[in-house]
């Protein structure tokens, strides 16, 4: 441990306060002070000293960025509510689609000697309250956003885990239709929790434009193997656009994130209103970009900005 | 120099500063030591450290931009450059002095 370790995790320590991208350049530029100095032969104490105490560049911080220490906390918040708020409508809407809709389960009478089969929603085979526990997990996910913000880490994870157990619970089936909200719950909590500390760096843009192209890859892999998976012609021109949005993701574009928000978004409702159980994987596909897209529109830094004078 | 003394001299150059930037960097780029380095000899800064939030700042208004290059050893060094905006920012800056410097000039010689 030198004094320049001990120097630059002070000065960190102490910009907790101000945005993430702002406090990696200040340390970036006082590493870079410190290897020069050295270079030009300057004894470490005395950079020390020239520098001034973590305790002043920290003022001068807050000065200079007072503003936007505020404006990151807002963005965290915003983040949030738009992915929380998104995992709650999802999980009303599959709940509604699930419960009163779907033709989940099939029964078989006999009229006059000839075999009939019925397709009954769950409300119809089951009865109302049965029909009810599939908004459960709607409301789950309403919690946090109603319960206090000090205590928002706490019940949003606690929601996000009851969620995953109930999606599991619920059998592969009915409960794997809630996955895309139990995604959108998780991805509000690392949201929350990222957007007020460390911040999302360059590796974080490029792991979702990974994600956002992982599916189509194993499509891919799966058809070059002679899997089992087989892709409409129509599905070809949609998977290009996702793989092109991906590397826009990784590039940090916001608007791309829109994009593939709105075309998962698409997908779901679309893999929903089919009304067949063998589109799970379509809405599991629709509920994954409609995630990552939205998770990166709301995280992704604007731009410009335009100069304080 | 007495604490009065000290204390608005410390006002003054809290509002010059971001411009005292600027017109080094319009003459030539420089790398953050150098900039710091030449701002406290100059006694314009208190403290070098203090620099770096306000470059972070400038740049983040598209005042400034940077550009990296490697020095000995391959490690990279980041210089500081001036942009158009910068530049316009300057003049705007210098019309401004001349003319409240001129105003401040006339008062005070009256008084005395």
């Amino acid at each position: 441990m030198t004094t320049e370790d001990d120097y630059l995790r002070s000065v960190e320590r102490m910009l907790r306060g101000i945005g993430p991208e702002h406090r990696s350049a200040v340390l970036e530029d006082l590493r870079g002070h410190f290897a020069d100095a050295e270079d030009a032969g300057r004894p470490v104490d005395e950079i020390v000293r020239s520098l001034g105490t973590p305790r002043e560049i920290a003022d001068r911080a807050v000065e200079e960025f007072g503003a936007d220490a505020v404006a990151g906390d807002d963005k965290a918040e915003l983040a949030w509510r738009v992915l929380q708020g998104a995992g709650v409508v999802v999980a009303l809407v599959v709940g509604v689609v699930v419960a009163f809709i779907l033709p989940s389960h099939t029964i078989a009478t006999s009229d006059g000697g000839m075999s009939v089969l019925h397709h009954l929603t769950v409300f119809q085979n089951d009865g109302l309250w049965v029909a009810l526990i599939a908004l459960v997990p709607a409301l789950v996910a309403l919690v946090p956003m109603v319960a206090p913000r000090r205590a928002r880490t706490a019940t949003a994870s606690v929601a996000a885990v009851v969620l995953t157990l109930m999606a599991l619970v619920g059998g592969f089936t009915l409960g794997g239709f809630f996955l895309p909200a139990v995604m959108l719950a998780w991805a509000a909590m690392i949201v929350w929790v990222r957007l007020r500390g460390s911040g999302f760096g360059g590796p974080a843009r490029i792991t979702g434009g990974a994600l956002t192209v992982a599916p189509t890859l194993l499509l891919l892999a799966g058809i070059g193997t002679g899997g089992a998976f087989d892709i409409s012609a129509w599905a070809w021109p949609l998977l290009a656009v996702i793989v092109v949005l991906g590397v826009l993701i990784g590039l940090g574009i916001r608007s791309a994130g829109w994009l593939l928000a709105a075309l998962g978004l698409v997908i779901l409702v679309g893999g929903l209103a089919s009304g067949e159980l063998l589109t799970l994987l379509v809405i599991w596909l629709g509920g994954w970009w409609l995630t990552i897209g939205l998770a990166h529109a709301v995280t992704a830094s604007v731009p410009s900005h335009p100069a304080r004078t | 120099m007495t604490e009065s003394a000290e204390r608005i001299a410390t006002n003054i150059r809290k509002g010059v500063l971001e411009f005292c930037v600027l017109g080094l960097l319009a003459a030539n780029e420089r790398y953050g030591l150098e900039l710091a380095s030449d701002l406290q000899a100059r006694g314009l800064i208190a403290s070098e450290g203090s620099l770096y939030p306000l470059l972070a700042r400038m740049r983040e208004g598209g005042l400034v931009d940077t550009r990296t290059e490697a020095v000995g050893g391959g490690r990279p060094r980041r210089y500081y450059t001036i942009t158009a905006a910068g530049r316009e920012q300057l003049d705007t800056f210098a019309t401004v002095w001349r003319a409240v410097g001129a105003e401040v000039d006339t008062i005070i010689e009256g008084a005395s």
